[in-house]
C-alpha cells in the first residue's frame, strides 16, 4: 500500500543520507572535531550512555526542566487569570508584561546564576522564567476570547460571574492553555539548558560545555541527538493530556478521522491554537 | 385583550445609545402587548432596533426610558422564566448534547435528575431522540439549532425570545425548521417573541406580525394573521397569505425600501 512504500522510502533515505555524510567526511579526509562521521557520533552514543554518564546528567537536566516547567506554568497560569478577570491587576501589570515580553529571558541566565548559584535552584528559575510567558499571554487570552453570544446567553440565564467563570471562560480558555503548555515545555528545556552552559556541576548543558573544551565533537552531536530524542517525547507528553482534557475539540479527532473531507475544517481548528502559539513566542 | 391574559407589556419603550456623532435611538417610543400562549413575529429592516427590543425584553440591556413586564412584574435584569435562542445555535463545545440542553438548570442549580427526563422528552419532541451523548460538532446546524431551542424550553420559561434563529440556516433547512417551530409551538404553547427580517416567514409563523420601522426603530403596524393552524407550506400560495406580505411590504417601500 502507499503507506508501507512511504515507510520504506523514509527508511531508504534515511540509510542513504547517515551513508553519504560517512561518505563525505571520510572521502574529503574532514578532520572529527570539524565534522565527525556518523560511525563516530553512535560510538560516543554507546559510550555515553554504557557508562552511566549520560543518563546522570540527564536525569538532573529533566528534573531541571520539569520543576521549572511546573513552577512556570502555575504562575503564568494564575496571573494570566488575575489579568484577564481583574481590570486593575490588569492596569498595573500590563506594562510590565508587554517591556518584559520583549526581552530574550535567556540573556537573564548568567544574572540569575549569579544570584542563585551554580546548583538547582538557579536552573530551575530560568526554565521557570522562560515557561512563564507563553501560559500567561495565552490564559489571558484564551479568558478573554469568550464568544459574546455565549456570555450573552449565560447572562440572560442570571448566571453570576463567577458561574461565567467556571461554566464558560475557563473551558473555552482550555485549548489556548494547552498551546501554551505546549510551547513552555520546550522552553523549559531551553532555559535549563542555556543556565547549565552558564554555570552549573551537571547536565546535559554542562556536559556540552565541557566537551567544547575538549573538542570532542563527536560527543556533542551525540548529545544533540539525546536532546532532540528528550524534546519529542516530552513534546508527546503535552500531546497525550491535550487529547484528554480537550477530548471535546474536534480538531483533537484528526488522528482517529484522516479522510480529506474532515481535513479542512480540522486545520481551520488547528489554525487558532497556532495563532495563539505565535503570540505566545513574541 | 384583558389585563389579566397579557404575557408581555411593553409601554413608550426607547433605547438610545451615546456615540461620537451623538444619540442614536435604536427603539423609539414603542408600545405593545403580547398575550398569553401567543405566538408573536417582529419583522424590521436591519438597524430597526428588533434585537435591541429582545435583549431588553431578554433583561440583559437596561432601556433609556418606558417599561417593559412579563406576567405583571417589572423587567429589571436578567430573569429565569425566559428562553432565548439566538441566531447561531450558541452551543457549549465541551458539553454532549444533553448537557447543553441541561445549562439552565445547572447555573439555576435546579434538580438535575428531574430535568433530565425532561430534556430528554423534549430532545425527543425536537426529533434528537438518541442525540443526548453526542458533542455539538458531530450535529449539522439544523439540529444544533433544535438542540438550542431545547435549551430555551428545559426550565418552562414563561416566554420565549428568538432572534433570528433560523437566519444561518440555508432557505431548505429553513422552511423545515419554520414547520418544526410551528409543531412544537403548537405543543408546547409558549409565549413567543419571534424576531426576523423575512417577511413570509413572520407571517407564516406569527398569530400577530409587528412591523417595525429603520431608525429609530418605532412600531409601524400591528397585522393579525388569522391563517388556520397548523399550517402547511402550501399557505404560502393563498392569496390571504399574500395579501398580508404584500401589505406588510408596501409599508417598508413607503419609508424608502428595506435597508
Amino acid at each position: 500500500m502507499r503507506n508501507t512504500r512511504n515507510v520504506v522510502l523514509t527508511i531508504v533515505l534515511f540509510v542513504l543520507s547517515i551513508g553519504a555524510w560517512e561518505g563525505v567526511v571520510r572521502g574529503f579526509d574532514i578532520p572529527s572535531f570539524i565534522l565527525p562521521p556518523p560511525s563516530q557520533v553512535g560510538v560516543a552514543l554507546y559510550r555515553g550512555f554504557a557508562s552511566g554518564l549520560y543518563m546522570q546528567h540527564l536525569g538532573y537536566t529533566l528534573l531541571e526542566t520539569l520543576l521549572g516547567f511546573v513552577v512556570g506554568s502555575l504562575l503564568g497560569f494564575f496571573l494570566g487569570t488575575a489579568v484577564a478577570m481583574n481590570r486593575y491587576v490588569e492596569f498595573f501589570f500590563y506594562p510590565y508584561i508587554v517591556m518584559f515580553q520583549s526581552l530574550p529571558k535567556v540573556a537573564l541566565a548568567p544574572l540569575i546564576v549569579v544570584w542563585f548559584g551554580l546548583g538547582l535552584t538557579s536552573k530551575v528559575i530560568n526554565a521557570a522564567l522562560v515557561a512563564f510567558f507563553p501560559l500567561l499571554v495565552n490564559t489571558m487570552v484564551g479568558l478573554k476570547s469568550a464568544d459574546e453570544d455565549r456570555v450573552s446567553l449565560m447572562r440572560s440565564l442570571a448566571a453570576s460571574d463567577h458561574q461565567i467563570f467556571w461554566m464558560l471562560r475557563l473551558p473555552n480558555a482550555l485549548p489556548f492553555v494547552m498551546a501554551g503548555l505546549d510551547v513552555a515545555m520546550i522552553f523549559a528545556l531551553i532555559g535549563a539548558i542555556v543556565a547549565e552552559f552558564v554555570g552549573a556541576q551537571r547536565g546535559i548543558g554542562m556536559l556540552i560545555q565541557s566537551m567544547n573544551f575538549n573538542m570532542d565533537v563527536s560527543g556533542q552531536f551525540s548529545l544533540l541527538l539525546v536532546l532532540s530524542v528528550v524534546g519529542l517525547i516530552l513534546n508527546r507528553c503535552i500531546g497525550l493530556i491535550r487529547r484528554r482534557v480537550m477530548f471535546w475539540d474536534p480538531s483533537e479527532k484528526q488522528v482517529l478521522e484522516t479522510s480529506p473531507e474532515e481535513a479542512a475544517p480540522v486545520a481551520a481548528g488547528r489554525g487558532v491554537a497556532a495563532t495563539a502559539k505565535e503570540g505566545a513566542r513574541s | 385583550m384583558s389585563v389579566l391574559t397579557e404575557a408581555i407589556a411593553v409601554r413608550n419603550l426607547s433605547k438610545s445609545y451615546a456615540t461620537r456623532d451623538g444619540h442614536v435611538t435604536a427603539l423609539d417610543r414603542t408600545s405593545f402587548a403580547i398575550a398569553e400562549r401567543e405566538f408573536v413575529a417582529v419583522v424590521g429592516p436591519s438597524g430597526c432596533g428588533k434585537s435591541t427590543l429582545l435583549k431588553i425584553l431578554a433583561g440583559i440591556l437596561a432601556a433609556s426610558s418606558g417599561e417593559a413586564r412579563l406576567r405583571g412584574t417589572l423587567i429589571a435584569g436578567p430573569r429565569r422564566d425566559i428562553g432565548i435562542v439566538f441566531q447561531s445555535p450558541v452551543l457549549f463545545p465541551w458539553r454532549t448534547v444533553l448537557d447543553n440542553v441541561l445549562l439552565p438548570i445547572d447555573v439555576q442549580r435546579l434538580d438535575r435528575a428531574r430535568h433530565e427526563q425532561v430534556g430528554l422528552e423534549l430532545l425527543a419532541l425536537v426529533g434528537l431522540h438518541g442525540f443526548e451523548r453526542r458533542y455539538p460538532w458531530e450535529l449539522s446546524g439544523g439540529m444544533q439549532q433544535r438542540v438550542a431551542i431545547t435549551r430555551a424550553l428545559v426550565h418552562d420559561p414563561a416566554m420565549l425570545l428568538m432572534d433570528e434563529p433560523f437566519g444561518a440556516l440555508d432557505a431548505m433547512t429553513r422552511e423545515h425548521m419554520n414547520l418544526e417551530l410551528q409543531r412544537i409551538w403548537l405543543e408546547r404553547r409558549k409565549t413567543v417573541l419571534f424576531i426576523t427580517h423575512s417577511i413570509p416567514e413572520a407571517v407564516f409563523l406569527g398569530d400577530r406580525v409587528l412591523v417595525m420601522t429603520p431608525r429609530p426603530g418605532r412600531l409601524m403596524d400591528d397585522v393579525r394573521v388569522a391563517l388556520p393552524r397548523p399550517r402547511s407550506l402550501e399557505v404560502m400560495n393563498t392569496p390571504e397569505f399574500g395579501a398580508h406580505v404584500r401589505h406588510i411590504r408596501e409599508l417598508f417601500n413607503v419609508r424608502g425600501g428595506i435597508g
